[in-house]
């Protein structure tokens, strides 16, 4: 933002103060104007294909910044080569050029049986990775094309006996400017 | 002598169209707009000052007529902003029309220099197709002294 120095200078002659003396000046409104920041899902949170045993539950966490997977307890992976493999939540992020952004979104879900009779399984530990500003806040800075991604990974719940059945949770996820 | 500042809308993101209004005061009014930031945001200062042009201490009642020019458009890119409802904290020109003539009163000048100082607060109009960045908008404004009694 730009400061404007102004003054309307009315000065009369060193020997008398006429009527009529005029003087003139241009002052400024300035603004600020930048696109908006908007968000899009490119990649939903995958936690893939699992089975869990009938005795024991356990627990599955996608890594936002690595992609990887681990798994606890009676929890297991079973997903082949058919496009089911677990992988965070990709996001891309389009606004003002240069610009920081935040990310807020919240640190737990609730999946809920889409197919079958299922439990709801609690997702806990959402996380956030901006590879643009790595870091434990949330925050991010748009390249110069005004561009970005984030990802989003977190831990999945399994309860001992869970029955079969497709589960989804919807996470809210809001893109400001920093 | 105070600093005159610029009449200051901020920094904000505009999706389509959208308008910001400062007050004389410094109230801030908008629709269609997401600010980001509205510390520095704020009417222009305004100073009109009187140099009789000699140390002479006769006191002097001033009246100086002041114009402010027609409201401007500015296209930049794919934005295209407008100045309007300009208002002043003077004493009965609240509100004020482009052209219109603001009759400032400095009575009782006994000092080489007299001056009135004025906030000036007026609406940006934004229009936006793509794109963005730092428009400013002159303000030209005239001002001639019409009575020094």
């Amino acid at each position: 933002m730009l400061a404007l120095a102004l003054a309307l200078i009315l000065a009369a002659s060193p020997a008398a103060a006429d009527d009529g003396t005029a003087a003139n000046a241009i002052g400024n409104a300035s603004a600020g104007i930048i696109q908006p920041i908007t968000v899009e899902v490119i990649e939903d949170l995958q936690f893939g294909t699992l089975a869990v045993g009938p005795d024991t539950g356990g627990t599955m966490t996608v890594d936002p910044a690595s992609g990887t997977t681990s798994y606890s307890g009676g929890l297991v992976g079973v997903c082949g080569t058919g496009g089911c493999q677990a992988h965070p939540a990709v996001f891309g992020v389009t606004g003002e050029p240069g610009r920081r952004y935040r990310v807020d979104a919240p640190t737990s879900a609730v999946a809920q049986p889409v197919t079958g009779n299922g439990p709801s399984l609690p997702v806990s530990d959402l996380r956030i990775a901006i590879a643009s500003l790595p870091g434990p806040d949330p925050v991010g800075r748009l390249d110069a094309a005004g561009k970005d991604r984030f990802l989003l990974g977190g831990t999945l719940q399994v309860t001992a006996g869970s029955a079969p059945g497709f589960y989804r949770a919807d996470v809210s996820v809001v893109v400001t400017y920093d | 002598m105070q600093t005159p500042v610029a009449l200051r809308f901020g920094v904000f993101a505009v999706p389509t169209t959208g308008f910001r209004e400062v007050t004389a005061s410094g109230a801030i009014t908008g629709a269609g707009i997401f600010s980001l930031d509205d510390s520095g945001v704020g009417p222009a200062r305004f100073i009109v000052e009187y140099d009789r042009g000699n140390n002479g201490r006769r006191r002097i009642d001033l009246t100086i007529e002041v114009v402010l020019s027609g409201p401007a458009v500015l296209t930049q890119g794919g934005v295209t902003v407008r100045l309007s409802r300009y208002q002043t904290d003077l004493p009965g020109y609240g509100l004020v029309q482009a052209g219109q003539v603001l009759r400032i009163e400095i009575p009782n000048c006994v000092t080489r220099v007299c001056s009135r100082s004025f906030n000036l607060g007026g609406r940006l109009d934004v229009d936006r197709s793509f794109g963005g960045g730092l428009v400013e908008i002159p303000i030209p404004v005239d001002a001639v002294v019409v009575s020094t009694r």
